[in-house]
């Protein structure tokens, strides 16, 4: 056991706060506080910014214009962004991330290099959705017809669906096919017949981070499209649900970091005698729930890098105690502040409301908690019940 | 990072794991039920080393590191065995041992470490009193010197092992007005004239270790028996108790791993409605909450002993989280362990019942969750 942090790590992780104070800080509460298509742009431009200093890049291959290394040194990185500007934080890694990993990992040389090398530099943005991945309840299917393969159905909260260049959808069979390959994952580019993005969903929390339904009629797709082989749709989507956990769980420990520094910061300076014991303790209560977190999503991070059989269960973990203690925290410090969280505006409203929607996005605690439940239990069945989930 | 244990450490915690099952769990239950601390069970720690680990070849003990120490305790909690034998363990290896080690003269290391780490001689430690719990600073056990002895004068209270213990840790005061800054530290044998402990007290929790006062009534205590310098057992109390927020809570680690496995066991095999209870939603989120927790408090605990691992004594924020959270949120999962049983869960008979006995003591013993949260809320706010 060693929870030390490499030298390089650090490095990385102080030059990201220090970009990310210079070249992001300054435009969050614009962020927040414009309409969807004024915040869009100033998201993108934030995208492109993190591409230049590589960040898009962490994970994949150098030759794509990637920066290889692993998910912990991402981890390390993305929770300084994260911290800054949360609704950057998750467009930026619905794209490299969600998007760009699934194809690292599976997609075949061609859709590596035909799709890896624009979202790496920030000039165009992939779009994955962020509600939970579950065979059962997808609402796209997908149909082999002789002349090509069709998706028809709709796809929900489709992170940067509204700027994407290109889509990633899953979705099941329509009909029989040969078990293990009911899932499979598509890359639909935005202008494709039969695809129409719905328009951009006004959310509550991470405002700028452009969030829409997609709509499928018979879009037509080839068979290039299919990410990876023709197989193994399963495989892939258990990862890409990780992937989702861990996103999400940074996004929510950079929530809750930005507004305990806020917090802090405000009780230090705030007129009128010493700390009531019930602040000074709801202090420890953030910091021992967000230090918690971050422990639980490095220990993910590392489990996907080191391909630990437990990495699913793991991410999902640190994905539920990370978005939970998020929103405890900002009750903490709405809590803290008085009459001046409740101020609209105020960086702890905009982080409350930010709080509550990354425990929604990414599968929420309810379909987590179903899948680490039956995991822990499929562990603990007498030999011979013993079924795979 | 790294969150794996190393081959060599696996296989350790697999032997001291079987070797649990086979040879000490059998011991708990009665042991528990009847509240008596058991020979034959510290014996069997005995024989597999269990209580020398952290100490020098040369002391009689095995060199291990803390985070070996820790995932000793943790693996004989999650084979099943009783977190008052564990107390026991750690009380005399860490809490006394390694408080003689760390700030004895060679001579004292030379004569009393290996009888602790044989386990031939059980130590206690003693801070806690009637009037001072977590104001431990202002403890009245009064030390004064006259010629070649100091005398005590004064009662402990709380003293895990203290009515088997054959050598205590005690620290006392030498000037009250001086607060902790007259805090020192003495080695009493319970040979000591004027030492005498009270009758065990009944505790809700950790009923197998054996727990007294302890009297001090003009106790004739050796001056080459003082415990490094006058004036300086506060630090040396710091560090002392900084055992119990990090290898004491290996075995709370392991108990909560064990009710886990304890209620998914049961859950898959009681059938109420026609069907097994982890078909019920509610249940399979009990059991995924007692994942999580269990996976953050193994990471918490195991983050002080490695930093303790790397030359540093002290690391209050680090243990005063590891030991809040494991108190609080291991309370949570105890309860939800105990709940996955129903009735069953109520009754002795179940292990979940102790455990949950036993859990609630986290969140008092070695410091309260109260006084964690003023450590940490000091340390962020300074």
């Amino acid at each position: 056991m060693d929870y030390d942090l490499t030298e390089e790590q650090k490095s990385l992780g102080e030059q990201m706060r220090h970009f990310c104070s210079e070249e992001i800080a300054p435009n969050v509460l614009a962020v927040d506080r414009s309409s969807n298509d004024e915040a869009t742009v100033i998201v993108k431009d934030n995208i492109k910014k993190l591409a230049r200093v590589g960040y898009l890049g962490l994970g994949h291959e150098k030759v794509y214009g990637g920066a290889e290394g692993h998910f912990l040194q991402w981890a390390v990185a993305g929770e300084e962004v994260a911290t800054v500007c949360p609704a950057t934080f998750l467009a930026a890694e619905v794209s490299s991330r969600l998007f760009g990993m699934i194809l690292t990992f599976f997609g075949t040389t061609d859709q590596r290099k035909n799709n890896l090398p624009a979202l790496i530099s920030g000039e165009c943005v992939g779009s994955f959705e962020l509600a939970g991945l579950n065979a059962t309840r997808l609402k796209t299917d997908w149909k082999k017809e002789q002349n090509g393969w069709y998706l028809s159905g709709e796809k929900n909260l489709m992170g940067n669906a509204p700027f994407a260049r290109t889509h990633m959808i899953v979705a099941k069979s329509s009909g029989q096919s040969e078990p293990g390959h009911e899932v499979k994952i598509f890359i639909v580019k935005r202008d494709a017949q039969g695809l129409t993005v719905g328009r951009p969903l006004d959310k509550i929390g991470f405002r700028g981070f452009p969030v829409a339904d997609v709509y499928l009629e018979k879009c037509e797709v080839s068979d290039n499209a299919i990410v990876g082989t023709a197989g193994g749709g399963h495989e892939i989507m258990k990862c890409a649900a990780s992937l989702q956990s861990l996103v999400t769980a940074v996004s929510a420990l950079g929530t809750a970091r930005a507004s305990m520094e806020e917090a802090i910061g405000y009780l230090k300076n705030r007129k009128g005698g010493g700390l009531s014991q019930s602040a000074s303790f709801k202090c420890a209560d953030m910091m021992i729930m967000a230090d918690v977190s971050r422990l639980l999503i490095y220990q993910a991070a590392w489990a996907m890098d080191t391909r630990n059989p437990e990495g699913s269960i793991l991410a999902s973990g640190a994905k539920i105690f990370a978005t939970d203690a998020a929103n405890q925290i900002l009750n903490m410090v709405v809590e803290l502040q008085g009459k001046d969280g409740c101020i609209v505006g105020s960086v702890s409203e905009k982080l409350s409301r930010d709080a509550r929607f990354c425990a929604i996005c990414g599968g929420t605690s309810e379909v987590q908690k179903d899948f680490v439940g039956i995991s822990v239990l499929n562990n603990f069945r007498k030999e011979a019940d013993k079924k795979q989930v | 990072m790294e969150f794996g244990f190393t081959a060599e450490q696996l296989m350790f915690r697999d032997t001291i794991y079987r070797y649990a099952k086979n040879e000490i769990v059998h011991l708990c239950e009665e042991a528990d039920w009847k509240a008596e601390f058991s020979h034959e069970l510290w014996e069997k720690f005995q024989c597999m080393g269990l209580l020398s680990l952290p100490f020098p070849e040369e002391y009689g003990g095995q060199g291990a590191d803390t985070i070996t120490c820790t995932l000793a305790g943790e693996a004989l909690a999650h084979a099943g065995v009783d977190q008052g034998h564990l107390l026991a363990m750690g009380a005399h290896t860490y809490l006394c041992g390694d408080t003689i080690f760390r700030n004895g003269t060679e001579e004292q290391k030379r004569k009393y470490i290996p009888k602790i780490a044989s386990g031939e001689w059980i130590g206690c430690m003693g801070l806690t009193e009637p009037g001072a719990g977590s104001d431990a600073a202002s403890l009245q056990t009064f030390a004064v010197k006259k010629g070649d002895r100091w005398l005590l004068n004064g009662t402990k209270t709380f003293i895990t092992n203290a009515p088997v213990a054959d050598v205590a840790v005690i620290f006392a005061t030498v000037d009250k007005a001086k607060k902790h800054k007259g805090i020192t530290a003495f080695i009493v044998e319970k040979s000591f004239k004027g030492f005498s402990t009270g009758n065990p007290l009944h505790k809700m929790g950790v009923r197998a270790s054996a727990t007294s006062e302890i009297f001090f009534d003009d106790c004739e205590v050796p001056e080459e028996n003082l415990l490094g310098e006058v004036g300086k057992g506060f630090l040396m109390a710091l560090q002392t108790v900084e055992w119990d927020r990090s290898a004491l809570l290996g075995p709370y680690v392991g108990g909560l791993r064990f009710a886990m496995e304890e209620a998914a066991r049961y859950a898959n095999e009681r059938i109420q409605f026609g069907r097994t209870i982890q078909s019920f939603q509610a249940i399979r989120h009990k059991i995924a909450d007692m994942k999580i927790i269990v996976e953050a408090c193994k990471l918490a605990v195991y983050r002080v002993a490695a930093l303790k691992d790397q030359g540093q004594p002290l690391n209050q924020l680090q243990a005063s989280i590891a030991k809040a959270f494991l108190g609080d949120w291991g309370m949570k999962a105890a309860s939800e362990a105990v709940q996955v049983f129903g009735g069953y869960g109520y009754m002795h008979e179940y292990p979940v019942e102790r455990m949950l006995r036993d859990q609630k003591l986290a969140q008092i013993g070695g410091g309260t969750s109260e006084i964690q949260r003023l450590v940490i809320s000091r340390l962020m706010l300074s």
